[in-house]
């Protein structure tokens, strides 16, 4: 559904995306997480064509992103928090609008969505809180079931109530769509999406299923019998000593064997699991070291 | 997709339409009834007035769907920029091109004069609004996503255009010389931001999308 090929974009010297290769499978929610400016946004305006890329390819829906023709364009959803709507029309009126532009519109699709999310539908969109216009948006881009959903931010300044509509509403149809999700949430991810992807400075530095990630990473401590400099393997991430004391997160954790076999004398090892939001802190962490 | 960009356009901006639609029937009617043209009379002040007035309009309707804005809510929608670009071309013919026609056409009848007689000459003025007001309009509207700065943009273009054509000892017409300036802007309104989507010079939108 959604594919890329070193795809990469340069803003000036600012290196966006770097050689990024993705390949969401189908009916898959993907979130792609990251600090700011690491090209989250950027990938997904460069999947919709907004941008013209500066090398690699990308395809969506099946169809080359620079090829998207507006009939390609009726399969795919995009929400994002810095979307302009049209502020002076009103909610029933934007529905209105924005259903001309798709033939697989459902208004019994609409009519739910307006029950779950208690739309107003008089009033409007410029009156409209934050979380209320993502609802709209989300509504409005549901309402036409696409194949291939892209959220930009989709649960910043949302309330926890709100959050649980929208992520209930993302889940049920999952079935029929591929979702990627830009997002710094990651407590928030971690309860539903499927695979998890992060990117750094453009970089893509991880991308699996959020069960292969969990079970690959994990925190360290080491206790050893007399302090000891040894070759630090790359997948040990903020690798840290102090004495005998050594800390690290082992991002291809194979068991405590393989970590024993590094050091002479390990008189305790400590090993815990680590939920999402800690894997990114340490991929972060390790990204702004290096 | 056209009609129904236009058809929102028009259910927006109905009230100025009609407010400039006002202008121009007042200014047509005064053109008809005076003999000689009076400087800072109400005549006058309705001649700034009026395309200052088109360019809010044409503002508007281009910063709703600015073609070279991916934050836009056109950019996802299944619509190809040139369908959104000809919407406000569509607006322009109608709201400005064609009161416009019918106002001078009223005026000639009015002078007792048939206006079919006119065709051509009439045919002239509408690509000489074209030319002036609707494509800089448009051209400086894309630039500028401020509608104040866009109104500015427009007058600092026209005083360009005027101290031009005082100091230039190059023969031009008035008209003539207005139409370089115009299509100057244009041009300029073209290479950074009337190319949108895959065409779009990287450096109009920042890094971050905005």
């Amino acid at each position: 559904m959604i594919r890329t090929f070193d795809l990469t974009k340069r803003f000036g010297k600012t290196m966006a995306l770097d050689r990024v290769n993705l390949d969401l499978p189908a009916n898959s929610i993907f979130a792609l997480a990251g600090p700011n400016g690491a090209g989250k946004s950027t990938l997904l305006h460069l999947l919709l064509n907004h941008f013209r890329s500066d090398g690699g390819q990308s395809e969506i829906a099946g169809v080359d992103s620079r090829k998207l023709s507006p009939k390609d364009l009726q399969k795919i959803g995009y929400v994002a928090e810095s979307r302009h709507l049209p502020e002076w029309m009103q909610v029933a009126e934007f529905f209105r609008y924005t259903s001309q532009f798709y033939p697989n519109w459902q208004p019994d699709q609409l009519r739910d969505l307006i029950g779950l999310f208690r739309l107003p539908m008089e009033a409007k969109v410029s009156s409209l809180s934050r979380g209320k216009r993502m609802q709209v948006a989300l509504a409005a881009t549901l309402a036409y079931r696409p194949q291939v959903l892209l959220l930009d931010e989709p649960f910043q300044g949302l309330d926890v109530l709100v959050r649980d509509q929208v992520i209930e509403s993302i889940v049920e149809r999952s079935a029929e769509s591929t979702v990627l999700l830009a997002s710094h949430d990651l407590a928030e991810i971690e309860s539903f999406a499927t695979h998890f992807s992060y990117l750094s400075e453009g970089r893509l530095k991880f991308s699996g299923d959020i069960c292969q990630l969990q079970s690959e990473f994990r925190e360290v401590e080491v206790v050893l019998r007399e302090a000891v400099e040894i070759e630090v393997p790359g997948h040990w991430m903020n690798y840290s000593i102090q004495g005998e004391y050594v800390r690290f997160t082992d991002s291809k954790y194979a068991g405590t064997d393989a970590i024993r076999e590094r050091f002479q004398g390990v008189a305790d090892i400590t090993v815990r699991n680590l939920p999402l939001r800690a894997i990114f802190v340490e991929m972060a962490r390790e990204g702004q070291k290096s | 997709m056209i009609l129904t960009i236009w058809k929102k356009d028009l259910k927006r901006l109905w009230w100025g339409i009609l407010l400039t639609t006002g202008f121009l029937v007042r200014l047509a009617f005064l053109d008809a009834m005076r003999k000689e043209s009076m400087p800072w009379t109400e005549e006058a002040w309705l001649s700034l007035l009026l395309p200052l007035s088109w360019i809010a309009i044409l503002g508007m309707a281009i910063h709703e769907d600015t073609p070279g804005n991916s934050r836009a809510y056109w950019a996802s929608l299944p619509v190809r920029w040139q369908s959104v670009v000809a919407a406000k071309l569509l607006l322009a013919v109608t709201a400005i091109l064609v009161p416009y026609g019918i106002a001078t056409g009223l005026i000639l009848q009015w002078h007792g004069l048939d206006w079919t007689s006119y065709a051509v000459e009439l045919a002239m003025k509408q690509l000489h609004v074209l030319a002036i007001v609707v494509l800089p309009g448009i051209a400086i509207a894309s630039l500028f996503r401020n509608l104040s700065q866009a109104i500015l943009a427009f007058l600092a273009a026209a005083v360009f255009a005027g101290i031009s054509l005082e100091g230039s000892g190059l023969g031009l017409t008035k008209d003539g010389l207005l139409l370089v300036a115009s299509m100057i802007w244009l041009g300029l309104g073209g290479r950074l931001r009337l190319k949108v989507g895959s065409k779009l010079p990287g450096g109009i939108i920042k890094p971050d999308g905005r």
